[in-house]
């Protein structure tokens, strides 16, 4: 079987092939199972890949065979970041305390794509409950990545990104509470999206922080993100914080564009290389009459700060859920309270503990004010900063990520120095703004480095505009 | 100052059993990380805490239609090893004392 045909596929390539008949389903699979077989016990990208698939992509070859019209993603093997469920397939956090929980449904954003044709590869790994920006939080070992298999792939939606760079799907799902979908893509060299909060379904993906909370794709074109986005994106009644879309007014041609600067967020702790290359990109793209505007966001400078309130509160309640009576593992105790205490405290990893402690601290009477109340409000302010440039400016773009891939075991000992990865990703969660991460260049090592787009809410097409505009350049 | 006390009383509300060395790194940790996030302290904010709405006003709630729905109740219980006859089994919460 000639395989060349599909190296690093797109779904326009892909569906091009398909609906030649150059191609089948099954080889697509056959081919991606191959690499994992061969690259996935150095990556652990994935936890396991599912039998199911080359049944399922003999079912998409069967309907092509008896002529039935192609749907939007027919036959496009996707992996599965393991907090998203899959009915009938385990879904486990990376953790422990659900390592054998079986999910009793589909996921809305499942049960759509599915819909659409696609086919899931396997579940990807992440840290646990998507808590951690280096997939070194895991149950089930790290991911490395696949760049320089010494340095992490970033995370929490590391083993999703890495078995995108590595050409072991075609495309995977994230989930993004802080950047656990934008920073993996920039630490691994493709595309990652987190849409406008509401934007996609929740109901299905084990939650984090609900405020905060959405799935998107990580891919290796801009195409790619808006055709899954566009299979996932709308209403369900299942999430009442989801919406469709307003109708928007008719956008500017791309070269009209005003595109908003903060510098004074992003100067500090920038690598050298990462500047460069975002100057660079900045540079680029006003030569070809983009119009770049210096703008202020004065709460972003809180912005990791309030993110580090919000989130841990909410997933220290999500989380209480996970008590061995409802969901997974159990341990016994002497009377209830120890079956309580040993279940979690068994279950639950050491980042997974530490948020749980920090999130019941500053939801604590005495402490609510001071901590969460605020950090609500300074959610707010941010939003309106965002809303205030918003006039100025139809784009806002920051580097994604403050430096490039770091090694392995290099922050795992000091959780703030690993909380900084999310410095520029949280601003988009916390505002619920759509936000897109590209490849825009590599450091001296060869790492790749990301620029991170943010538009208004609901203009995820804003996004893919400037973003296919600046990959032509 | 977060002290391990505190910790201990937090992971006793939070249900969470942790070890000594852990109470230790804890501390620590929650320190550090509370240190960085006093920064809120000092964030000037336009609007007064007190009127500030406690619902976060992006937070859409399109709320479904008030109408039982099926929640697949057999798949929800087989994820559980300890159910019997549709219940989940769980400890006494009194117990008598000798």
């Amino acid at each position: 079987m000639k395989t060349e045909k599909f190296a690093n596929l797109t779904i326009k390539r892909w569906l091009d092939q398909f609906v030649s008949g150059e191609a089948k389903a099954v080889e697509l699979v056959d081919y991606y199972l191959a690499r994992i077989k061969e690259a996935n016990p150095r990556l652990n990208a994935y936890l396991e890949v599912f039998d199911s698939a080359r049944a399922d992509a003999a079912e998409v070859d069967r309907r092509r065979a008896q002529g039935e019209a192609p749907r939007a993603l027919e036959g496009v093997p996707i992996a599965v970041k393991d907090n998203i469920l899959i009915k009938g397939k385990i879904a486990s956090a990376s953790s422990k305390i659900l390592a054998n929980h079986v999910a009793a449904y589909d996921a809305t954003v499942v049960r759509r794509l599915r819909g659409a044709g696609a086919i899931f590869l396997g579940r990807t790994n992440l840290d646990e409950f998507a808590m951690g920006s280096s997939t070194e939080n895991s149950a089930f070992g790290p991911t490395k990545n696949p760049i320089d298999e010494t340095r992490v792939p970033g995370g929490s939606s590391g083993g999703s990104a890495a078995a995108v760079a590595a050409d072991l799907a075609l495309v995977a799902l994230g989930s993004d509470t802080g950047g656990s979908v934008r920073q993996p893509a920039a630490f691994c060299g493709i595309v990652g999206l987190k849409p406008t909060y509401g934007q996609v379904s929740r109901s299905g993906l084990i939650a984090l922080a609900s405020s905060l909370d959405q799935i998107g794709p990580l891919t290796r074109s801009v195409d790619d993100a808006a055709r899954v986005l566009a299979v996932m994106a709308g209403r369900d009644e299942a999430d009442s914080t989801t919406a469709n879309p307003p109708a928007l007014p008719e956008d500017k041609p791309v070269e009209k564009y005003r595109v908003g600067v903060p510098r004074h967020f992003f100067s500090e702790g920038l690598e050298p290389a990462v500047k460069e290359s975002f100057d660079q990109a900045i540079e680029k793209l006003a030569a070809t009459g983009v119009k770049i505007v210096d703008i202020e966001l004065p709460t972003a400078k809180y912005a990791l700060a309030t993110y580090y309130v919000i989130m841990p509160a909410e997933a220290s309640s999500n989380l209480a859920r996970y008590d061995g009576l409802r969901y997974g593992a159990a341990q016994s105790g002497s009377e209830l309270l120890g079956d309580y205490l040993e279940t979690r405290g068994e279950g639950c990893g050491r980042e997974t503990r530490r948020r749980i402690i920090l999130g019941t601290y500053v939801l604590s009477a005495g402490y609510y004010d001071a901590y969460y109340h605020r950090a609500v409000a300074l959610k707010r302010a941010l939003a309106d900063d965002f809303k205030k440039a918003f006039t100025q400016v139809d784009l806002i773009l920051t580097p994604t990520t403050p430096t490039t891939a770091f090694k392995l075991g290099e922050r795992a000992s000091d959780p703030l120095q690993m909380y900084l990865a999310d410095l520029f990703t949280v601003p988009a969660n916390l505002t619920g703004l759509p936000a897109i991460s590209l490849p825009c260049g590599q450091d001296a090592a060869g790492l790749p480095i990301g620029l991170q787009l943010i538009a208004p809410a609901w203009q995820e097409n804003r996004l893919f505009k400037l973003a296919t505009h600046y990959d032509h350049l | 100052m977060i002290e391990e006390k505190d910790i201990d009383r937090l992971a006793l509300l939070a249900r969470l059993k942790l070890d000594a060395a852990e109470k230790a790194v804890l501390t620590k940790d929650i320190g550090s990380i509370l240190g960085y996030v006093d920064q809120l302290a000092a964030a000037p904010l336009a609007t007064d805490l007190a009127t500030a709405p406690a619902i976060d006003p992006l937070t859409l709630n399109n709320l479904r239609a008030d109408e039982p729905v099926s929640v697949a109740e057999e798949g929800l219980l087989q994820t559980k090893a300890t159910d019997k006859a549709g219940y989940l089994k769980v400890k006494a919460i009194f117990a008598e004392r000798s």
